[in-house]
């Protein structure tokens, strides 16, 4: 039998299949690294749009950033991606959506989305309401006319008639009505409610975190302060001179406060003990239309009380949000005045008041809550409700 | 005949011999895959995990104004000269402040 050749032909066969399965296992092998690859870029623009989803919950909750958070944040880099956030709304509930996308610069196709909601921080701040007072009846006298949300955390009293709420009002017990004041000649453009929750004051710790603010990053003074703002975005401290708004947002006093000026810019002023509101404290912006991406605002927050002294001017006009922890905001009553125009929000302990059934104090009080304290409060405002405000975070995938 | 039989033995160890090769081939393919993947993949992913979690405190694109931190971050501002106190004029105001209205 002739068995030439049959050697080679095995030989062949083996070192075909050979070649097949070598040809083969590289095959599987590129493939995995493929896939391995691919994985490793998902994971990694998953983390670099939860990085931007992180940087614009970071712009809600401080409030701080000189760019806002409503304009969203233009691409930027994020380890090796490429990041954009955008925020669109509010809905018809006031959230807002931020949707942060990341994408590679070159080399790959793959994207990744993550979307959250977000409540503009003015509903979970302080900030929020037109009045708002805790341990004593809102009392709301002749001639006002009110813009904005109130809550009492007793009774709302009405006092004479014809004062106007152009906003919705709540009371955790009843709203009274006194000195002719009746439902019907009362005006409401909002709703009147009655039975409303109870929200508790800020408590002395988180008065004390403010500190810290001031202390890292802002001005902190142990004793007396006097605070000048001036319209170029600067301030003047005990009659020093200008510097520039605190990065921090927050000018810290453990006694006393002395304010006036006119503020560009964002920055909350806190007094250990009380806030003297010496004369006119306005906004830069406010008369120069359109309004600026972050408007400007400020903060006033007393331990005690945001006083009007009676060497205040006769007309006086204050655009800020104020807070007395455990007082009140008022004014001098010792003669008759003109007329207050107080711009932002008033929340206090016990009742605030700047006038008296006597005529003594401003005459005529306009009370107009400003709008832009709801997306932008005052730096480190105290929050009025617990928690961060946010929901609904979704993955929306590549 | 004898020449024959040595022909098809050096054959056989010259098929091992390539196989052998082909195995070393293989193995150095997935040794250097492995090591491919472990410098260019897995590293560079911990990198940007780490940068990803400083971000919040330092927004990268658009860094916080320094110039109020190292002006005025950790010092005290300076003593108030001839401040006015008004608690007085408050303490005053607390006796006869009539029937208050907002």
């Amino acid at each position: 039998m002739n068995k030439k050749g049959a050697v080679l032909i095995l030989s062949l066969i083996v070192l075909t299949l050979s070649l097949i399965m070598t040809v083969s296992l590289t095959g599987v092998v590129s493939n995995q690294g493929r896939n391995e690859l691919r994985q490793a870029q998902e994971a990694e623009l998953f983390a670099a749009a939860e990085g931007g989803i992180e940087e614009i919950k970071w712009r809600f909750i401080n409030s701080v950033h000189p760019s806002g958070w409503t304009a969203g944040i233009p691409q930027h880099q994020i380890g090796n991606c490429l990041v954009t956030v955008s925020v669109t709304g509010p809905d018809a509930n006031n959230y807002y959506l931020a949707t942060s996308i990341a994408g590679f610069p070159a080399g790959s196709n793959l994207t990744r989305a993550v979307a959250i909601r977000a409540i503009p921080p003015g509903f979970l701040s302080f900030s929020q309401w037109m009045f708002f007072v805790n341990n004593a009846h809102l009392t709301i006298g002749t001639g006002a006319e009110v813009w904005g949300l109130i809550h009492s955390n007793r009774n709302i009293m009405i006092y004479g008639p014809g004062t106007i709420f152009h906003n919705n009002i709540e009371a955790v017990n009843n709203i009274l009505y006194y000195n002719g004041a009746s439902q019907s000649n009362t005006i409401y453009y909002g709703t009147h409610i009655e039975g409303a929750g109870y929200i508790p004051m800020p408590t002395s710790s988180q008065m004390a975190d403010l500190k810290s603010y001031a202390q890292d990053g802002g001005y902190y003074s142990s004793g007396n302060l006097t605070v000048e703002f001036i319209s170029d975005g600067t301030v003047k401290l005990n009659g020093g001179s200008p510097q520039v708004l605190p990065s921090s947002g927050v000018i810290y006093a453990e006694r006393e406060i002395n304010i006036s000026g006119t503020v560009h810019g964002q920055v909350t002023v806190v007094s250990g003990r009380t806030i003297n509101v010496t004369n006119n404290l306005k906004y830069s912006s406010l008369a120069v239309p359109p309004a600026p991406a972050r408007p400007d605002c400020l903060g006033l927050i007393a331990e005690q009380n945001v006083y009007l002294p009676d060497s205040a001017p006769y007309n006086l006009e204050i655009d800020a949000a104020m807070l007395s922890r455990t007082g009140k905001a008022y004014a001098g009553l010792s003669s008759a005045k003109g007329t207050l125009i107080i711009r932002g929000a008033i929340a206090a302990d016990t009742m605030s008041y700047f006038a008296n059934t006597s005529g003594h104090g401003y005459n005529i009080r306009k009370y107009y809550y400003d709008n832009n304290l709801i997306n932008y409060p005052p730096p480190h405002f105290l929050p009025a409700v617990p928690g961060a405000g946010f929901k609904d975070w979704r993955d929306m995938g590549g | 005949m004898k020449k024959n039989k040595l022909k098809i033995r050096f054959k056989e160890i010259n098929f091992q011999i390539i196989l052998l090769l082909l195995a070393v081939f293989v193995f150095l393919v997935i040794f250097w895959h492995d090591r491919w993947i472990l410098n260019k993949v897995v590293k560079p992913v911990s990198q940007t995990t780490r940068n990803i979690e400083q971000t919040p405190t330092e927004a990268p694109s658009e860094p916080l104004p320094e110039e109020g931190v190292s002006q005025a971050g950790k010092k005290e501002v300076s003593p108030a000269i001839n401040f006015k106190s008004y608690e007085q004029e408050r303490k005053e105001e607390e006796k006869d402040k009539g029937t208050p209205i907002s």
